[in-house]
């Protein structure tokens, strides 16, 4: 092996590392779909008005979105036990019938609970950022230092389930990422805020969308008529006609949906 | 290496007979679902999600190549384990410089039963064998010949162990400290060339397994992620798997859990399972209890593992005395994938002992090697030996098959020992059993 022959397979084997790096990068980051963006404030981005957290993921999977963070915004965060979704497999003979899980959930499993869970395993969303009343973010950090990974801190609480990433925070320590989210609105929120803060909040946050979920809750615990007015009241401020009837579409951009390069 | 060809063909029938007849185990299901979730989704789990991810994308080509049968869901492994085989003995020659040792160690290889237990099973532990063997293997052939190419396989075949489970990183570092020392050898004083060529072996010891590492997130990068955010995926995976201590309590006498017991106590890898398929397809009944349940044990070989400690002194005398390389480079091998186990606070369970099994096992082909050499007979000594391996080895192999609560004397003592808690979770009557979700895996057509 003379000399120079080992230096040009260093070469080679560190553009091939970089080549690499910059690749798997540019990968993750193409294969995210999003649409139009803007403030939430914007015309030319998704609005819409649900009933349930149901008809929120039918939207987004539709839409077509694809490796999103999303912004979830309720009273509390709803835990559950994915692993007792998929059946016992007590019959299990050769040759196997195997299945997707991420389908399976989608299609026997979606609820107002499971919905962003179905979201991440059908790859519509990577990482989920609650905005939770402060008390619900105290509870969730006391349950985060009892899991392996976690980081609580003044701003919210992190932990991952089985490598993905959730963060709570509160609508005040809420501050914009670098990417645009798609934002769900649940009315449970209201209980115990105002509309016009959250506003005030996500506009100081300079966040960016391109898909607003107005989602009334209907039949979740504690949504009472009071919710729902306050829910149509912060759909004034983003500049949408507010109707608690059946899902309706407040305005929909007509541009299509694009995957997403760089510079998402 | 006809007798090489010979025991490695033996070794194939001990992994594959009546595989197909063996129940499918949780893991052997959970596997294969595992395998579809993250190649069409990027999804790490439902099974072990906190280890990397080959074995994912190596058992959905297998499906894709032949069905959900058996050889689907079982078929890597058992080709790597019994790949195992023929790789022991060609390491063990050139480490150990001998052929009679490097057939001993075959030997031993080809019947244990914790060897065969995890060449039978789909979840990806015997990777932990095959990967690191056969980079060393490769290590080896760079070494005899100069070629860089050798090196470079090393490092992929190093990368691929890593993509399996970690643990390969301890004979990877030991591989590559052995390349410093040799390079310091040869290049006393030209500094310039031993520069040169630390930054060689380091491109293709370290960066190349670190590249392949890498790309077998791929499906994981398709959710979206970017490579900031695949650090922190690291840290969540290392995290649960430096704390782990089982995904389920464990419904039996769960004891062999520490590493340091394995080489100075008889210990068992205990792996029961209920599968209610009837033999004759018949779905109007359930089977009884006892035919439902499967236990599945990995005994060690007494003869074998017990003698691995004093193999490993002797080995080390041996090193010190001739200033062996070999010597050395097996004994760190040994105690460098051995004692972080040892001293890892958490629970070790007998599985992990496949990324020190081969090393082991090349101690005391090596020991027995040694001492038979001291009788004026020595063919004898081995043959004797290796024949009471054999006798030992052939109930074990019936325990690590699943056979065990076959056999009239033991079916109570296992019933008893680890099931006790399954009978209470027994069924009462057949449920549906396959949702209909199937995935892109084309239509099974099982392998006869």
């Amino acid at each position: 092996m003379t000399t120079r022959r080992s230096i040009i397979t260093c070469i080679i084997i560190v553009l091939l590392a970089a080549g690499a790096l910059v690749g798997v990068n540019r990968f993750g980051k193409i294969s995210r779909v999003t649409g139009p963006v803007g403030t939430i404030l914007a015309q030319n981005i998704i609005k819409k008005r649900v009933e349930s957290p149901r008809d929120a993921y039918k939207i987004w999977k539709e839409a077509g979105y694809r490796g999103r963070t999303v912004v979830f915004v309720a009273d509390r965060w709803e835990s559950f036990d994915p692993g007792e979704l998929i059946p016992a497999q007590m019959f299990r003979a050769y040759p196997l019938q195997l299945y997707n899980t991420a389908r399976l959930l989608e299609d026997e499993h979606l609820d107002g609970v499971t919905f962003l869970y179905v979201a991440s395993v059908n790859d519509v969303i990577r990482k989920i950022v609650a905005i939770l009343p402060e008390s619900e973010v105290n509870r969730l950090g006391a349950l985060a230092r009892k899991t392996k990974d976690f980081r609580v801190s003044d701003k919210g609480v992190f932990v991952t389930r089985q490598g993905f990433p959730r963060w709570y925070t509160t609508g005040a320590n809420f501050s914009n990422g670098a990417e645009p989210v798609l934002l769900y609105v649940g009315a449970s929120y209201f209980r115990n805020t105002e509309p016009e803060e959250l506003y005030r909040q996500l506009s100081a946050s300079g966040q960016m969308t391109d898909c607003i979920i107005l989602c009334n809750e209907t039949g979740k615990e504690g949504v009472t008529e009071k919710e729902i007015t306050r829910l149509n009241r912060f759909a004034t401020l983003i500049g949408v006609v507010p109707s608690s009837a059946d899902s309706k579409q407040m305005r929909t951009s007509e541009t299509p949906l694009q995957s997403a390069g760089p510079a998402v | 290496m006809w007798a090489l060809a010979f025991i490695t063909l033996w070794a194939l029938f001990l992994n594959g007979f009546q595989l197909s007849r063996q129940p499918v185990s949780e893991d052997d299901y959970y596997v294969a679902l595992s395998a579809i979730n993250y190649m069409e989704s990027g999804q790490l789990g439902p099974t072990m999600w906190n280890h990397p991810c080959l074995r994912n994308i190596l058992v959905y080509y297998a499906l894709h190549m032949f069905g959900t049968g058996v050889l689907g869901v079982k078929g890597v492994s058992l080709l790597l384990g019994t790949l195992c085989t023929p790789l022991i003995g060609l390491v063990a020659r050139r480490i150990l410089k001998d052929d009679c040792i490097a057939l001993i160690a075959a030997f031993l290889w080809a019947c244990d039963a914790l060897v065969i237990d995890f060449s039978r099973q789909g979840i990806n532990d015997i990777y932990l064998s095959f990967f690191p063997l056969i980079a060393i293997y490769l290590f080896y052939r760079h070494r005899e010949s100069g070629r860089q190419l050798w090196l470079l396989g090393s490092g992929i075949c190093f990368g691929l162990g890593l993509a399996s489970k970690w643990s390969a990183v301890f004979p990877l570092i030991v591989t590559f400290a052995l390349l410093l020392v040799t390079i310091n050898k040869e290049t006393k004083d030209a500094i310039r060339a031993r520069i040169v060529r630390y930054c060689h072996v380091t491109a293709l010891l370290l960066m190349v397994p670190a590249l392949v590492y890498l790309l077998t997130f791929i499906p994981w990068f398709g959710r979206g992620y970017s490579l900031s955010e695949w650090p922190a995926l690291q840290r969540s995976m290392f995290l649960e798997t430096s704390q782990h201590v089982g995904y389920h309590p464990k419904k039996w006498d769960d004891k062999d859990n520490r590493a340091y017991k394995w080489f100075v106590a008889p210990s068992v890898f205990v792996d029961p399972f209920m599968n209610m398929d009837t033999a004759d397809g018949d779905p109007r009944s359930l089977p009884s209890f006892d035919k439902s349940v499967t236990v599945v044990l990995g005994y060690a070989n007494p003869l074998v593992w017990l003698l691995v400690l004093p193999a490993i002194i002797v080995l080390l005398r041996r090193g010190f005395r001739e200033r062996d390389e070999g010597a050395w480079y097996l004994t760190g091998l040994f105690l460098a994938s051995y004692l972080p186990l040892v001293a890892s606070p958490r629970p070790i369970w007998m599985n992990t002992a496949l990324s020190v099994l081969p090393y082991a096992i090349m101690a005391v082909a090596f020991f027995v090697w040694t001492i038979a050499g001291r009788f004026k007979r020595n063919n004898v000594v081995i043959a004797s030996y290796l024949v009471l391996v054999l006798i030992v080895a052939s109930p074990l192999y019936l325990l690590a098959i699943g056979k065990g609560t076959r056999i009239p004397v033991l079916n109570n003592y296992l019933v008893e020992q680890y099931l006790v808690q399954f009978k209470k979770e027994m069924p009462s009557e057949r449920t549906p059993s396959a949702p209909g979700h199937v995935s892109a895996v084309p239509a099974p057509h099982e392998n006869k």
